[in-house]
């Protein structure tokens, strides 16, 4: 139990030598971050918690690899959302579950006690919803830009697309983002 | 207000879904099978007899430590594993619930059946809620406020079956006099 009043940067030095109480430290302080960053692309809970789960495994077997520890989080971030945007190329011209449903159902077991949060919670829920009626390049580039925060170059990177290429996306996907949101809430 | 804004301002609170339960200890099993893996692979990076029996040894070892590390935690996050007499009070509601399951099935008609269904449904939702809170024990190490919502849990289902029981009961005496005053007029 003491793992948990380490900060992150000792636990990842913990887990370089395979502690297994630290690499569960780390899974529970991470895992809803990488768990929803993943399901905004895939659109799908198994698939979300597996790539999560995996990025974790890969990002213990190459931690060794990584030169400053305080980055950890970014890094195992990047591999989510590497994997993410990987699982999504490929399942493509599979059948997809509409967005609706997995929002719908988290909504019965969120219970939000503050009204301010409960506020900006709908709004998190309305804003999700309308992205989700994007095209799918529309709306991952705008999900990384807007809510994850990655620059015009990293998305590149990560979409496999010319900067130009994915500044006009980003661009063109917040004006029918705009568009679509008038309709639905006021900001 | 522009685009970039409102999402600086709702920053945080996207990350709204959460992985279905259990997924702690899913992760715990893959975690377990990988470090399995880099133990078999160490053997094969290494050549010499005596790095060989080393590594084996160490393999062992592990596998031992693993053993003693799981032998430790209960396995389920059943009720029953916290002691003998919780498994005692599961074992009597395990077997209470699935005889009023029985009896519940065994009205079975077409007029009872959206009642029904709806017992079912709430019996549903109600285990599922114990699935969780079977994770929940063995996160908190069997702390007793969980033991006392397992209980309650169990108690919720049987009174749900019991009322649809005494609600079926119900409409089935008013059917037979309403019958019956039918008879007594023709």
């Amino acid at each position: 139990m003491k793992s948990t009043q380490l900060n992150t940067e000792a636990l990842v030095e913990l887990c370089k030598s395979g502690d297994r109480a630290a690499q569960l430290e780390l899974y529970r302080r991470y895992y809803k971050v990488m768990y929803n960053a993943s399901f905004r692309i895939v659109k799908n809970s198994d698939d979300a918690e597996d790539i999560m789960q995996d990025a974790f495994l890969m990002a213990f077997t190459k931690l060794n690899t990584l030169n400053n520890n305080t980055v950890f989080g970014s890094w195992l971030k990047r591999i989510v959302i590497n994997n993410s945007f990987q699982h999504f190329n490929k399942n493509k011209k599979n059948i997809r579950v509409p967005i609706e449903d997995a929002l719908n159902e988290t909504k019965e077991t969120t219970n939000v006690t503050d009204i301010g949060e409960e506020n900006s919670d709908l709004q998190v829920r309305q804003v999700l919803k309308t992205i989700h009626t994007l095209k799918d390049n529309y709306r991952i580039a705008l999900t990384l830009n807007l809510i994850d925060g990655y620059d015009y170059e990293e998305i590149s990177e990560i979409m496999g697309m010319s900067y130009g290429n994915c500044r006009t996306t980003i661009s063109r996907a917040k004006e029918r983002l705009r568009q679509k949101l008038k309709k639905v809430m006021t900001y | 207000m522009a685009l970039e804004e409102l999402f600086k301002n709702l920053e945080e609170g996207f990350d709204i879904m959460e992985p279905e339960t259990g997924h702690e200890r899913r992760f715990l099993k893959k975690l377990n099978r990988q470090n399995k893996g880099t133990v078999i692979q160490l053997k094969r990076t290494r050549n010499g007899r005596r790095s060989l029996s080393i590594s084996i040894a160490a393999s062992i070892a592990l596998l031992l430590a693993l053993a003693v590390h799981f032998s430790q935690l209960p396995d389920t996050g059943e009720l029953a594993d916290v002691s003998p007499e919780m498994a005692e009070t599961q074992a009597f509601f395990m077997m209470t619930l699935n005889e009023e399951m029985n009896n519940l099935k065994a009205e079975q008609r077409p007029e009872f059946e959206k009642l029904i269904q709806d017992a079912f449904r709430q019996i549903a939702i109600l285990e599922t809620s114990y699935d969780s809170l079977k994770v929940d024990l063995l996160e908190s190490g069997d702390d007793h406020r969980v033991i006392y919502a397992m209980i309650s849990n169990f108690q919720k289902r049987l009174d749900i079956l019991k009322q649809t029981i005494d609600h079926i009961e119900t409409i089935k005496s008013i059917n037979e006099t309403i019958a019956e005053e039918d008879r007594s007029f023709t």
